[in-house]
Formats: C-alpha cells, structure tokens, sequence
C-alpha cells in the first residue's frame, strides 16, 4: 500500500482505484473469451459428421485468425483510454477542494507532480497492454495448434504482426 | 531578501502588476494591503512562480526555482493542503518532501489551536482550516513565509491569538509577508506596510516611521490610496436626488 499512496495523488482513494483496475482486467478477460466461442465453433464447421464419427472435411478451411480475433481484445484499449482519464482526473483533483496545486508547484522534487499523476496509471496501461498482448499470444497458439495443418491458412504470422503494429 | 525588479504581470488582457519594485530583507514582518483586485495575490504568486511575469525575481541574489524555492512557504485563503488528508499525514508529507520542517513548531501549533490531528481537513471548520493552512507554513522552516488573507473566516479572538503566538515563535531570520485586509489590526504586529494599488505599489513606509511622524497606519493608507471621505455622501446625495 505505502508504493500506491506514494505515487498517487495525496488522500486518494487509492483502493477503491486498485479495485476498479482489477476489475477492468477481469472486464478484458471476460470479453475476449469471444474469440474461443468463434474459434471453437469455426474448429467445428471443419467436420462433417455421421452416427458415430466426425471426419475433416476435404474443402475445409478455418477463417482467419484475425477475423475470429474479431473485437475481442477491445476491452484492453477502453481500460487504457479509461486509465489516460485516470491521469487528467489526477490532475485536476490537485484544484479540487482547496488548491493543493499551490504546494505540489512548490515541492522541491520537480517530478513529485507528474509522478503522483502519470506512474500508476502509465503502470495499469503497461499491466493492460501486457495482459492484451499475452492473451493475443495464447489465442493464436491455440489457433495454430488446435487447428489442423491442411486447414490452415496461409501467411497467419504475418496478419498476426498486422494485428500488432 | 526577496528582490522585485520591474515585475509586470498581464492577466486576461488587464495589466495586474505594473513595474513593481520591492525588496523584502530578511528579519522583517511586512504587511501587504490593498482593494480588492489591487494585486496582493497576483504579487506573491509572481514570487512563488506561480504565474509567469516580466521583470526579475530574486531570492537572496538567485533566481527562484526549484533549487531554493524550498526558502519560500505559502499559505492562502484558497487553502493549499490535501483536504482528504489529516494533519498527521500533512506532517508525514511536510517531513518528507522539506528538510527544514519544523515538527516541533508544528506539534505546538496544533496543540495551541487545539485541532484534532487524526480528522481529514476537509472536515474542519472554515476557521480550523485556515488555522491549518497558516500551521503548515509556519512549520515549513522556510525564511520567508507568504500569506494570503489568512485569517478570512476567523473570529477576532483567533487572530489576535494567532498574531501574538506568531511573534512569540518568528525567528529572527524569518520574514513574513502578510496581504490582509484587517488593517488596524495588524497594525501593532507588522514592522513595515505596502500598499498596491492597481498593480502599483503605491506606499511603502516602516512603522517607526510613522509613529516619529505621529500618524497612524489607517490615516497614511488613507491619504496614499487618496481616500475620499466625502464620496459616500456624494453617492448618496445622487442615489436619492437630494440638494
């Protein structure tokens, strides 16, 4: 707790803000699960079935990655453009109440400002972008490797970069 | 000293500070008065660098920055602590972030104007939080301490405690300036006046000079602001047609 009151805008509630975050993660969890509802219902359209099997289809194609990715890691870009009002919000609250502004302008440590605005939202962006990135890594390993090699489509790792630059 | 060199400061198209010039030495309690508007505020927050100006700003010799504006404290009507903080963590933060912090002078002030340590500032009443506000920058070991209207919303009792446990603390090298509007009452207090007026410091007399001269600081206001006596007459002749 001392590193997050620390690096927050004095007297915040710092936990209530801690809770929100958490919350945003487990938001941007929830929401991608989207990909492995389409993905295991485009893994399904790839076979036929009879009585008592399943066999690949000979014209089976899986979509690409990209199209099953979809919207899914959408909920990453709301948290961080929720944390970037996190640090305008931060600011202003230095003119909320009384004018505390007065003193941080005069604190002999020219970044204590800045950095009691910017590093723990500029921390959950980091954390945010991570998770969206790890999530992205682990829904395409389990496209390339769930899906089965004829049904493949090509150039997959090159959408995959499209997708991240 | 805080030296002021052909200080100017334009606000919102109207000229605030007009080629002020002003040294305050070290070891002397100063009062700051003026209308509403004249440009008390505008003056120490030019010192504090909170607004930018033209003109030179010293602060014994150097210009201010981050370097030595720790010599500097500010306390202000508008109120500069954390309201959802208590004075407790004020002083944790105050330890912190200024070296020369005085927790004794702090503890005292405390205990002088009986505040509750453990409740958020925001709580207090408007008097306690101007009690506070003026603690803090009293506390902050700085050399010269700034306060703006600091007593706005105390009762008379307060600030004449206030003022005589002020004296009793101010070492001798600390300067205070003091913008106020309560004139004869810190008429005893202050060793030297300044009056602006429209951005112009219009007066700048010691106090001894003035008891050789026999006058008192509302008269030598009153004759440097060119005080009408009769415009209230005058007003009121012409609100209600009389002859």
């Amino acid at each position: 707790m001392t590193f997050l009151t620390k690096n927050a805008p004095p007297g915040a509630d710092i936990q209530n803000q801690v809770n929100w975050y958490f919350g945003g993660l487990i938001f941007i969890g929830v929401w991608s699960l989207g990909f492995l509802f389409r993905f295991s219902t485009a893994y399904e359209r790839l076979f036929n079935r009879n009585e008592t099997s399943r066999y690949l289809r000979g014209d089976a194609m899986m979509p690409e990655f990209t199209d099953l990715l979809g919207g899914s890691l959408r909920a990453v870009f709301v948290i961080v453009l929720a944390l970037l009002v996190c640090i305008v919000m931060n600011y202003a609250s230095f003119h909320q109440g009384s004018k505390s502004i007065y003193l941080m302008k005069r604190l002999p440590d020219r970044w204590e400002l800045h950095r009691r605005c910017i590093l723990l939202p500029a921390l959950g962006i980091a954390g945010s972008l991570l998770i969206g990135f790890t999530l992205l890594m682990i829904y395409f390993a389990i496209y390339m490797l769930v899906t089965p090699d004829r049904c493949l489509p090509p150039d997959q790792w090159q959408k995959l970069w499209s997708v991240l630059l | 000293m805080i030296e002021l060199k052909n200080v100017s400061k334009t606000y919102r198209g109207k000229r605030a500070l007009k080629n002020v010039n002003l040294t305050l030495p070290r070891g002397e309690i100063v009062g700051l008065f003026g209308e509403n508007g004249a440009g008390k505020t505008t003056l120490m927050k030019c010192i504090l660098n909170l607004h930018p100006y033209n003109g030179e700003i010293t602060l014994d010799g150097e210009p201010i920055s981050r370097k030595n504006i720790v010599k500097l404290s500010f306390g202000t009507s508008e109120h500069s602590f954390f309201p959802n903080l208590t004075p407790r963590s004020h002083k944790e933060f105050y330890k912190e972030h200024f070296d020369t912090f005085s927790e004794k002078r702090f503890d005292g002030l405390m205990e002088f104007f009986n505040l509750p340590a453990y409740r958020a500032v925001k709580n207090f009443s408007t008097g306690q939080k101007n009690q506070f506000e003026v603690i803090l920058a009293l506390s902050q070991g700085a050399d010269y301490i700034l306060l703006d209207e600091p007593f706005a919303g105390n009762d008379v009792f307060n600030r004449e405690d206030f003022y005589k446990v002020l004296l009793g603390i101010l070492e001798p090298h600390e300067t205070v300036l003091l913008s106020t509007h309560l004139i004869e009452e810190v008429s005893d207090f202050i060793g030297r006046a300044v009056l602006i007026r429209q951005g112009e410091i219009v007066g700048d007399v010691y106090m001894s000079d003035l008891e050789d001269q026999g006058m008192d600081l509302m008269t030598y206001i009153k004759s440097a602001y060119q005080y009408k006596a009769d415009r209230i007459i005058q007003a009121l002749t012409n609100m209600t047609d009389e002859e």
